[in-house]
């Protein structure tokens, strides 16, 4: 089976992080301009399929029940697909069912028409259920997407990660002021990675969260920053275990797919045997902490 | 007693660590790092085991006292049962 669309008509084919994508929005107006930057030529034989619609009433998914997490739960349906959806808990009433097959390949998300959740509409949770989505198919092609802002200086990319608030996005704006033209910011939300000839590269992709700052581009990575706000500005290798445990809370690791968590765990080691280096990043909101990751990681100046 | 279904072990250099994965994850975010004894029970409580189970392949790996091997043992699986990594 193939949740496949009509060919020509409300297809977009987009290349993210060297997947191919056949993409049918629902709100197509302004996905079609947001995955612009990222059109390709329409192929029968993408790395991926998507299609997304927002209905009246969504109808209970059939078949047999695999796992009930909270307020998700997840069957298998009869013609082999997962579909994991959930209740309002308000209204009882199924709020979305996203369909999918085991690698992901095939996707399709059905919201209820007018759905607000967490003070989200149907726009807003469209955009992060086919990043997730995307997210999960990419990591079962041996890559992932990293919670974090990414930017290029010149050719080396380089990601700041954190929780929510601490100010990624803020340090890579100062590169910005500083450096001006030579540096570009990737993604500001969830650059993709992946590996290429034994070396990790980083990827712009169309989901970058509340901003649209993001660039189909691709730039070598040459170190991961986790970011903590102090007074000083200091730069230091993260232990294993401080690595692992920030990684694994800013890459893909969700509730619902365990297969999807320990491919993100094989990534981590990957990314070890590379050698990419991982930093802890004390910084206060200064050039001073652009200072101290560029000569860590470009050198002296 | 076995480690429930869900933990992912991952060896990094000289570090063994453990991370959740999956349904896991809905209650337990953070990470254990596990010392080479504390590795070699984790792999024998892959498998349904007791303490005497454990006892009986630490002594035989180890050189120590079945007395020492019983009391990492107790130790170790308290403080996994506590955490809710054990079915």
């Amino acid at each position: 089976m193939n949740y496949n669309v009509k060919v020509g008509e409300k297809v977009q084919t987009i290349c993210v992080a060297d997947v191919v994508i056949n993409i049918d929005s629902a709100d197509k107006e302004y996905f079609t301009r947001r995955y612009k930057e990222y059109e390709v030529e329409y192929t029968d034989n993408p790395d991926m399929w998507i299609k997304t619609e927002c209905i009246e009433k969504i109808d209970e998914p059939k078949g047999e029940l695999i796992e009930n997490i909270r307020t998700s739960y997840i069957v298998k349906t009869e013609d082999g697909f997962l579909c994991r959806y959930a209740k309002s808990s308000k209204t009882g009433k199924i709020a979305y069912a996203i369909y999918y097959n085991e690698d992901y390949s095939n996707v399709k998300i059905v919201m209820e028409k007018g759905f607000i959740f967490q003070k989200l509409n149907n726009r807003e949770w469209e955009y992060l259920y086919t990043g997730f989505m995307f997210a999960n198919r990419l990591t079962n092609l041996g890559g992932t997407v990293l919670h974090s802002s990414g930017m290029a200086y010149k050719d080396i990319g380089i990601v700041f990660s954190a929780d929510p608030g601490t100010g990624k996005s803020t340090h890579v704006s100062l590169w910005k002021e500083r450096f001006q033209n030579d540096v570009e910011i990737v993604n500001d939300d969830k650059p993709a990675l992946r590996i290429i000839d034994d070396k990790f590269y980083m990827f712009g992709t169309p989901w970058s969260g509340k901003t649209e700052l993001n660039i189909n581009t691709k730039k070598e990575l040459k170190a991961i920053f986790f970011i903590e706000r102090d007074t000083e500005n200091k730069v230091e290798r993260m232990s294993v275990a401080d690595s692992v445990l920030n990684l694994s809370r800013q890459l893909p690791n969700p509730f619902y797919d365990k297969n999807v968590g320990i491919k993100t765990v094989k990534l981590i080691e990957k990314l070890y045997a590379l050698n990419v280096p991982i930093y802890r990043l004390r910084c206060s909101i200064s050039q001073d902490a652009v200072t101290a990751v560029y000569n860590e990681v470009i050198g002296e100046k | 007693m076995k480690i429930k279904e869900g933990f992912i072990k991952s060896n990094l250099g000289d570090e063994c660590v453990v991370v959740p994965v999956g349904a896991q994850t809905v209650d337990f975010r953070g990470l254990i790092t596990l010392n080479e004894t504390g590795e070699f029970i984790w792999e024998i409580l892959q498998n349904e085991s007791e303490i005497s189970d454990i006892v009986s392949a630490m002594t035989k790996e180890y050189d120590i006292d079945e007395a020492t091997a019983k009391a990492d043992a107790e130790e170790f699986v308290k403080i996994l049962s506590e955490k809710g990594f054990l079915e």
